[in-house]
C-alpha cells in the first residue's frame, strides 16, 4: 500500500529543525500552567469539608455544615475540573489547529510548487487529505501529549467514561473541522499570511464569538432567536455534553449555559430534539468533509468553476 | 496520428489573450522547439500541455487520449519543467526526488535504483544529502530536469530548460535531450533563445503575441524570416531616384530616406531581393551597398506576420 506521498513529505519536513518542538513544548507548558491552576483553584478554593475542633468543656462556636454552592462545588470538584480542562483543549484546537492548516496549500501556491505536484497523477483530494493529515497528526501529537494532565481528574473522581468519550468526540470533531477549513481557505486565498488572518477570524467567531453573541443576548433572545449562536460554538457543545447526564453540574453551570429547547418525543426532524452536541458535532463533521471535497476541487488546474 | 496533437488551442486570462488559436503536431520520437520573446505566450502554452492550466477553447491529444479529459491518464507520461519554479527548503535533494516518485506511484523497492541513476544522469549523485536550497541555481536546474525524468516520461516538456547552466552543462544537457529523443521519449523544448534550440530540435514553431506564426524545420525558418528583411540601400548619387523607384515597388515598405542611404523592409526571399537590385541598377541607380540591416531574433519574429494555420499545414 502507497502512503499518501503530501503526508510523508510534510510530516518529515514539518518535524525538521527546533520550531515543530519549541511550539509543542510551548503548547503543553501553556496546558500544564492551565491545569495546574485550575487544580490549585479546585483544591484550594473548595473546600471539602469544614474541619471543626470541638475542645471537650468549650462552648460550642457557629460550626455547621457548608453553604449550598459549596456543597454542590464539592461534591462536583471532579467534572468541574474535566470541563475546564475539555474547554481549554476547544480554547487551544482554536488557536492552534489554524496556524497549523492555513498556510498548507497557499505556501505551495506562493513558491510555485503546486503546478509541479498537479502535473504528476495524484488527485487533488489525496494532496488535500495529505495536508489534512499531515496538520492534523501534529495537533494529536500535541493532544496525546496533554493527556497525563487529564488523569489528575481521577484524584477527584466523578467523571464516568460515558462522559469522556463525547467529549473527545467533540474535541476530534472540532480539531478536523478546523483543520479543514484552513485547508480550503488555504486553497482559495492567495497568500498564507491572508489565509492565517481569515481562518483565524472565523474560528475565533465560532468558539468565542457565537458563545458571546448568545451570552450578550437578552433572556428572551437566548430562549428564542439567539440560542441558534449556541449551535456554531463547540465550547457549548462541550458543556451539553457534560450537564447532559450530570443535573447538578447543569444546575451548577446554568449561568452560562442552557440546553436550548426541550426535547419533545417524536418530532425527530426539530433540532432541539436532540441534544446540542449532537447537531453541532454533525455540523462540524458535515462542513468538514464539505470543505476537504471543496478544497480539493479548487486546486484542480482543470475545474470549471470556483 | 501525431504523439502530440494541439489543436486550435486558446487561453484567454480576462481580456487578454495569452495563446489565441494555436495548432501544431509532434511526431513520437522527435525534438520540437517553441521560440518566441518573453509574453509569447510559450509557457502558457506549455502549462496547458503539461494539463496545469485549463485551456479557454482547443483540445490536446496524447498518444490520442484527450489531455483535458483523461489528465490523470496522460499525467502518467508527462515529464515537466517550468519556466519559474522553486524547490522546498528544508527538503534534501534525494527527499525531493522521493516525493515526486511517490507521486508518480513508483514502488519503493525500484525508487532508491531509479533516484540514484537519475541523480548520476545529472551529475548531482554527490549532492543527494544536501538541502535543495543549498544548490547553485545550475544544479536546482539540472535537478528539475531529473526530477522530470524520474516517471521515465514519454513526453518532455521543458520550459527554458538551459537557463541558468553554464556552457558546459547546456551542452551536457543538450546531450542528454538527444539521446532522449533517441530513446523514442517526445521532447518539447520552449525557449525565448533560437540559438539554444538549433542544435537539438528537428522542427521549431516561432511565437509571437500568442500565435503560432511558423512552424518548420530550422533551414525552413531562417528562410522564411528572411522573406520580410530589412535592407539598406546605399546610393553613390540621385537618391530621390531610388526613392521613387522603391515607393513603387508594392513589396517595399517602411521606407526611409537619410542622405544618401534608404532603409526599407521588403517582402520577398533572396530572389526577389535579388531582382529588386537588378531592377534598381538597369533604372540608372548607382548603388554603393546592399545589404540586410541585422536584426535580432525578437525583431524578426515581431515583424513575421501572425498567421494561424491549420495542423495539416504544419504535418512534418
Amino acid at each position: 500500500m502507497m502512503v499518501n506521498p503530501v503526508l510523508v513529505q510534510d510530516m518529515r519536513v514539518r518535524m525538521r529543525g527546533g520550531a515543530a518542538y519549541l511550539l509543542l513544548t510551548s503548547v503543553i507548558l501553556a496546558f500544564g500552567g492551565f491545569t495546574l491552576a485550575t487544580f490549585w483553584a479546585i483544591t484550594n478554593l473548595v473546600k471539602p469539608v469544614s474541619v471543626t475542633v470541638v475542645v471537650p468543656g468549650a462552648p460550642t462556636t457557629g460550626a455547621s455544615s457548608p453553604p449550598p454552592l459549596d456543597r454542590l462545588l464539592i461534591s462536583q470538584r471532579g467534572p468541574v475540573f474535566f470541563l475546564l480542562m475539555a474547554l481549554w483543549a476547544i480554547v487551544l484546537i482554536a488557536l492552534i489547529v489554524p496556524g497549523a492548516t492555513s498556510g498548507s496549500i497557499a505556501r505551495e501556491r506562493e513558491m510555485r510548487t503546486l503546478p509541479l505536484i498537479m502535473s504528476t497523477p495524484i488527485s487533488p483530494l489525496a494532496v488535500i487529505v495529505g495536508k489534512l493529515l499531515s496538520s492534523a497528526s501534529y495537533v494529536l501529537l500535541m493532544g496525546a501529549a496533554g493527556i497525563p494532565l487529564f488523569t489528575l481528574v481521577v484524584m477527584f473522581g466523578g467523571v464516568p467514561p460515558g462522559q469522556i468519550g463525547p467529549i473527545v468526540i467533540i474535541v476530534l470533531v472540532t480539531a478536523f473541522a478546523f483543520a479543514a477549513l484552513g485547508v480550503f481557505v488555504s486553497s482559495v486565498a492567495h497568500n498564507s499570511l491572508l489565509a492565517s488572518l481569515i481562518t483565524y477570524a472565523v474560528v475565533l467567531a465560532l468558539t468565542l464569538g457565537s458563545y458571546a453573541v448568545y451570552m450578550a443576548a437578552s433572556p428572551l433572545s437566548k430562549a428564542v432567536s439567539m440560542k441558534y449562536a449556541l449551535y456554531f460554538s463547540p465550547l457549548a457543545a462541550v458543556l451539553s455534553a457534560m450537564t447532559q447526564t450530570n443535573s447538578q453540574l447543569n444546575s451548577l453551570v446554568s449561568q452560562f449555559y442552557r440546553e436550548p429547547g426541550t426535547r419533545v418525543a417524536g418530532d425527530w426532524w426539530v433540532l432541539s430534539h436532540y441534544p446540542l452536541w449532537y447537531v453541532t458535532t454533525a455540523i462540524y463533521l458535515l462542513a468538514g468533509l464539505l470543505l476537504v471535497l471543496a478544497a480539493s476541487r479548487a486546486i484542480n488546474p482543470l475545474r470549471r468553476w470556483i | 496520428m501525431s504523439y502530440l496533437e494541439v489543436h486550435h488551442l486558446s487561453k484567454r486570462f480576462g481580456r487578454t489573450n495569452a495563446v489565441l488559436d494555436v495548432s501544431f503536431q509532434v511526431e513520437r520520437g522527435s525534438v520540437f522547439g517553441l521560440v518566441g520573446p518573453n509574453g509569447a505566450g510559450k509557457s502558457t502554452l506549455i502549462r496547458m500541455l503539461a494539463t496545469v492550466v485549463r485551456p479557454t477553447k482547443g483540445r490536446i491529444t496524447v498518444d490520442g487520449l484527450d489531455a483535458i479529459r483523461r489528465a490523470s491518464q496522460v499525467r502518467r507520461w508527462l515529464g515537466f519543467v517550468p519556466d519559474v519554479y522553486n524547490l522546498y527548503d528544508d527538503t534534501k535533494v534525494w527527499e525531493y526526488l522521493a516525493f515526486f516518485a511517490r507521486c508518480h506511484g513508483m514502488p519503493s523497492r525500484i525508487r532508491s535504483a531509479a533516484i540514484a541513476e537519475l541523480l548520476k544522469l545529472v551529475d548531482l549523485f554527490d549532492f543527494r544529502f544536501a538541502y535543495c536550497k543549498s544548490l547553485s541555481r545550475g544544479q536546482q536546474q539540472k535537478l528539475m530536469i531529473a526530477r522530470a525524468l524520474i516517471n521515465e516520461p514519454q513526453l518532455l516538456l521543458l520550459d527554458e530548460p538551459l537557463a541558468g547552466l553554464d556552457a558546459e552543462s547546456r551542452s551536457e544537457m543538450l546531450e542528454v535531450f538527444r539521446e532522449l529523443a533517441a530513446m523514442g521519449k517526445t521532447l518539447l523544448l520552449a525557449s525565448h533563445a533560437l540559438a539554444d534550440l538549433v542544435d537539438v530540435c528537428d522542427r521549431i514553431g516561432l511565437m509571437a503575441a500568442g500565435q503560432l506564426t511558423s512552424v518548420g524545420t530550422v533551414p525552413e525558418l531562417i528562410r522564411e524570416l528572411e522573406i520580410t528583411q530589412r535592407l539598406r540601400l546605399i546610393v553613390l548619387e540621385e537618391p530621390e531616384l531610388a526613392h521613387r523607384i522603391l515607393s513603387q515597388t508594392p513589396q517595399v515598405s517602411e521606407l526611409d530616406l537619410s542622405h544618401m542611404t534608404l532603409t526599407f523592409t521588403y517582402r520577398g526571399g533572396r530572389t526577389a531581393q535579388a531582382d529588386l537590385l537588378r531592377q534598381l541598377m538597369g533604372n540608372g541607380v548607382k548603388v554603393a551597398q546592399y545589404a540586410p540591416v541585422s536584426q535580432p531574433l525578437h525583431e524578426l519574429l515581431a515583424s513575421a506576420p501572425p498567421t494561424p494555420v491549420s495542423p495539416d499545414q504544419f504535418k512534418p
